[in-house]
């Protein structure tokens, strides 16, 4: 398995009140798959995400990522890890301000072993003509894309994307989900999407459910569906 | 590696022109200070050590008109060089000059320009010449006679030109000095200037024997000083040390000072950068490679402000260097730029700038990127006074700005510091001038009541007109404490202008016996009533010890009341000998013997005297008063800069610039005040500093501080403040809402 998570835990404490954002969650994706998590508002996907993806730490349980258990990893350890795994899809697309489209994609192949060609990636995202803006003179959805294409242009090994599609609109939702999936079916990458929109469970090879931290159920894919097929 | 990531650097920095402008130009003015007033100090210092030196500078000298025959066996006996030369004085018009004929062993002549005089020429003392149109080449007529100027010289005994013992400063329009060869001299005093191969520091005792033996050969002493307490002689060391000193404190004390505010401000700036800090790291950055970027920001600012400042203070240090000669006689041979003050102000800078980040890069790396994410680095957490304040009876607008200050307390703290920093230099700028100013005008002296002082260079006793008062004065030396000095004053039981009382404030009248120290000079010592004083006349060689009877409150100096009587007793003058007149109005003397002292022309006599003093104080105070406003401007910025989101938020809402405005940063002003009361009597002790210091001077100057100076200090720092607030708003305004709010997305 590429992935296995195993009785992970993990609360918020803000002064008295414990939050419990994830319940002895578990589940286990191969290698060059596609997994989708779904669940409501507030029921622990972007936690379960920080910490596969090694920006946040569990309370108890396991991670194994590639055959690393990265929860016993120190800090330095986990930056080791995401520099060389891991690449993100943020909620909110954290670009940095002052540095223009294409620098920001430069900044992460700055530091990747075997990056794709950043004109390749702007092509694939659809961005290329935008490619000397700054960030706040995009849109929404472009700032998206920006922030897709950080994330592959390091050709990592696991794709995390949180709530991939929604400040976009169907069309273009669309297209960054078949981006998505067509990157992982070139270059093996093993792709985890988080969402609350149950349609785009179709494309996945698994689907976890997720309500309160708890895994309530994990649906096997057969045969997921291409991304441009999808309907919602 | 270049990392990509650099490029943002210049970019940030244009954002925020003016915090980072500021910072550099902060840094540049506390380096330029630091480099040129370490460098002055450094070549001063050593330009004097070398001139003492190579042209071995004398620690004693006399006059007398007897040839001595065996100065060899003296010297051999003594363990001395003695050389003398002829000494003689020439009046033309209203000019005089002092004539020597160069020596070659003790007190050698420096030659700034041209040669030293053959047959028919002259050289001169630099002051003179360029007072009255001198130059090499030129030619001089004096009795009679021409002579062409050969040089421009200085003499190691008169590196402070004065005319005679006692006077403060010298006219060079008036009186000057000349060499002349050995030819052209005539009929004169033999000037002899001893050397001891080891000067030891009481030279008064060492020189005991020589001048015993000196005695008993016969030879008649006319005159016999010490280097020591010659005043043209002993002030280029005392101003030499004042200002390495002060060289070295106070620059490098605001050097740091203004080091730890920029450590803040980039500290802070780290800070408000943490979300994009958190992508990085998250996105596999390591906690190195974001240090080295961060650290950018202060070693750019660090090196950039430095090297300029330092290299700026280079190239000021020669003109400056030049000012600083004209008070003195004394060659600089080469000028030394070292290039350490410059390496070392660059590297204290670097290191201290880069403290400040790497403190804010190791809290927030103590958090885990998730975390980051999510946070901007602004303080969200609801802090205990927010919870605890009840705010609910309070209109909205105000309850709105209250919380606004609550809700960063960091922030409150760092204008709150910044403001005091600023006031603090600012109010330091003030107080220099204003303790110059009482010091030439002194406030009327609870002791003295007289406004002119004749004073005479013998003792006389011919009655005085009316109106006049006696007093007979001399400069005495304790025995314990060779370097210092203090006023011996015989005053009659009637003195009306000058009044005494002691501690409990009941009026002293002196009499009899009685010897009345002066409070300051009690402390000074630890002297009590009952201890015996004993104090040298190194001008008569007299020894003396006196019973201490009374104490008396006087503001400030070293003084010791007597009875004239007594005095005269003790001096061995006739009875009833004064030296001094004292008066309130001008008084009809009739005669030149004495030397008028007006409360008008000590201001202007002390205004000359002190004037390196002045340039000094002033300088430093101006570069103060520069860092003040920088600092302050910097403050502002920063602190409206950081509500930035949450104005264009309002602003969404439907709230008017000026509202919003009034409702942010109003709120402010508070601090801003409590940053001033803070920082202005700060500012005035760290004057009280640098005056302790200037003690060296040998000239006290109380710190005082205008009232009128606090309200002007106050005003500078609010319409600085508000300037500022104006200039940033209007940045704000410029922002379009949308934009705006996409910032706060990013
Ligand atoms: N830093 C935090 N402090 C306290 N509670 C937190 C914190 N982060 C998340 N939570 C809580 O943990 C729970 C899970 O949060 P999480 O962000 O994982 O939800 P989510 O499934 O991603 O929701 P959404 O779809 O709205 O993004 C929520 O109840 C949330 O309130
Ligand atoms: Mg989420």
């Amino acid at each position: 398995m590429f992935i296995e998570i195993n009785d992970l835990c993990k609360s918020y404490h803000t002064g008295e009140i414990e939050t419990v954002a994830l319940k002895n969650a578990s589940l286990s994706l191969e290698k060059g798959k596609t997994g989708v998590i779904l669940g409501p508002s507030g029921s622990g996907k972007s936690t379960l995400m920080n910490i596969l993806g090694g920006i946040d730490r569990a309370d108890s349980g396991s991670v194994k990522v590639d055959g690393i258990e990265i929860t016993v990893l120190s800090d330095d350890g986990l930056a080791e890890y995401r520099r060389a795994k891991v690449g993100f899809i943020f909620q909110s697309y954290n670009l940095i301000p002052h540095l223009t489209v294409a620098e920001n994609i430069e900044v992460i192949e700055n530091i990747s072993k075997n990056p794709v060609p950043l004109d390749e990636v702007l092509k694939a995202v659809g961005i290329s003509d935008k490619k000397e803006r700054f960030p706040r003179e995009l849109s929404g959805g472009e700032q998206q894309r920006v922030s897709i294409a950080r994330a592959i242009v390091k050709n990592p090994d696991l794709l995390l994307c949180d709530e991939l599609t929604g400040a976009l609109d169907y069309v273009s939702a669309l297209d960054v989900l078949s981006l998505i999936q067509n990157i992982s079916r070139r270059f093996k990458t093993t792709v985890l999407i988080i969402t609350h929109n149950a349609a785009i469970a179709d494309m996945a090879d698994l689907v976890w459910k997720l309500r309160n931290g708890e895994v309530l159920d994990t649906i096997v894919n057969n045969t997921p569906a291409d991304a441009k097929e999808i309907v919602w | 590696m270049v990392m990509k990531l650099n490029k943002s650097i210049p970019r940030i920095m244009k954002e925020r022109p003016s915090v980072y402008a500021g910072m550099i130009m902060l840094t540049f003015l506390s380096v330029l200070m630091f480099v040129l007033l370490a460098l002055v100090a450094q070549n001063l210092y050593v330009s004097k050590e070398e001139y003492v030196r190579n042209n071995v500078r004398e620690d004693l000298e006399f006059t007398s008109t007897t040839e001595i025959e065996n100065s060899e066996e003296i010297e051999n006996k003594f363990a001395l060089t003695m050389e003398s030369v002829p000494m003689t004085e020439y009046t033309f018009g209203s000019k005089t000059l002092r004539l020597f004929s160069a020596s070659q062993k003790v007190n050698i002549p420096a030659v700034l320009q041209g040669e030293l005089p053959q047959a028919g020429e002259i050289a001169l003392d630099p002051s003179f010449a360029k007072a009255n149109d001198y130059y090499v080449g030129s030619t001089l007529e004096m009795n009679g006679k021409s002579y062409t100027i050969s040089g421009i010289i200085t003499l190691p005994n008169y590196a402070y030109i004065l005319q005679k013992q006692g006077d403060f400063i010298n006219d060079p329009t008036v009186f000057g000095l000349g060499l002349l060869s050995s030819e052209d001299m005539q009929e004169s005093v033999k000037l002899y200037s001893v050397k001891y191969d080891e000067t030891q520091d009481n030279i008064y005792e060492q020189a005991k024997p020589l001048k015993a033996y000196l005695n008993e050969q016969g030879v008649a002493i006319a005159s016999w000083d010490y280097a020591k307490y010659n005043m043209k002689i002993s002030l280029l060391d005392i101003e030499v040390t004042a200002i390495v000193i002060c060289s070295a404190l106070i620059p490098t004390i605001f050097m740091l000072i203004t080091a730890f505010l920029i450590a803040i401000v980039q500290s802070r700036l780290i800070k408000s950068q943490s979300k994009i800090i958190g992508t990085l790291y998250a996105q596999g950055y390591r906690r190195k490679e974001l240090i080295t970027h961060y650290l950018c920001y202060p070693v750019i600012i660090a090196v950039f402000g430095s090297v300029l400042g330092g290299l700026a203070g280079m190239a000021a240090l020669k003109p400056a260097l030049a000012m600083m000669l004209g008070f003195f006689q004394m060659p600089v041979q080469n000028i030394s730029y070292n290039p350490l003050y410059l390496l070392f102000g660059t590297i204290l800078c670097c290191f201290i700038f880069s403290l400040g980040s790497f403190i804010s890069l190791k809290k927030i790396f103590r958090r885990m990127p998730s975390e980051l994410l999510r946070n901007d680095g602004k303080e969200k957490n609801i802090n205990i006074l927010e919870r605890k304040i009840n705010l609910s009876r309070l209109p909205f607008k105000t309850k709105f700005a209250v919380r606004e200050r609550l809700r960063s307390i960091p922030n409150l703290i760092f204008t709150v510091i910044g403001v005091m920093i600023a006031s603090m230099f600012i109010l330091y700028g003030f107080a220099g001038d204003s303790s110059f100013a009482s010091m030439l005008n002194p406030p009327e002296s609870e002791t003295f009541h007289h406004s002119i002082e004749y004073a005479s260079t013998t003792p006389r006793t011919d009655p005085v007109p009316e109106g006049g008062e006696t007093i007979a004065a001399w400069n005495m030396i304790p025995t314990k404490n060779f370097s210092d000095r203090f006023q011996l004053a015989g005053i009659t039981d009637d003195a009306q202008l000058i009044t005494l009382k002691d501690r409990s404030g009941s009026p002293l009248i002196v009499s009899g016996d009685m010897v009345v120290i002066s409070a300051p000079m009690a402390n000074r010592y630890g002297l009590a009533v009952g201890d015996t004083l004993s104090f040298i006349d190194v001008i008569n060689d007299g020894e003396y010890e006196l019973l201490i009877t009374d104490i008396a409150d006087v503001d400030k100096g070293d003084y010791v009341f007597m009875s004239l009587d007594g005095f005269d007793a003790l001096m061995g003058w006739e009875q009833g000998s004064y030296n001094a007149i004292m008066a309130t109005s001008p008084l009809e003397l009739g005669e030149h013997a004495f030397k008028t002292k007006s409360a008008e022309t000590m201001a202007s006599d002390m205004k000359k005297y002190t004037a390196l003093m002045r340039l000094f104080v002033y300088g430093i105070c101006a570069v103060a008063f520069a860092l003040g406003i920088i600092i302050l401007y910097i403050i502002a910025s920063i602190s409206i800069d950081e509500s930035k989101e949450q104005i264009s938020l309002m602003k969404v809402f439907g709230y008017k610039s000026k509202e919003v405005s009034s409702m942010m940063l109003n709120s402010s002003r508070i601090f801003v005040v409590l940053g001033y009361l803070i920082g202005a009597p700060m500012g005035f002790a760290t004057a009280k500093l640098l005056f302790i210091v200037l003690e060296y001077f040998d000239i006290s100057l109380t710190a005082t501080m205008k009232p009128l100076y606090y309200l002007v200090g106050f005003t500078i720092i609010m319409s600085t403040f508000e300037v500022a607030k104006t200039i940033s708003t209007t940045k704000i305004d410029k922002l379009t809402l949308s934009e705006a709010l996409k910032t706060q997305e990013e």
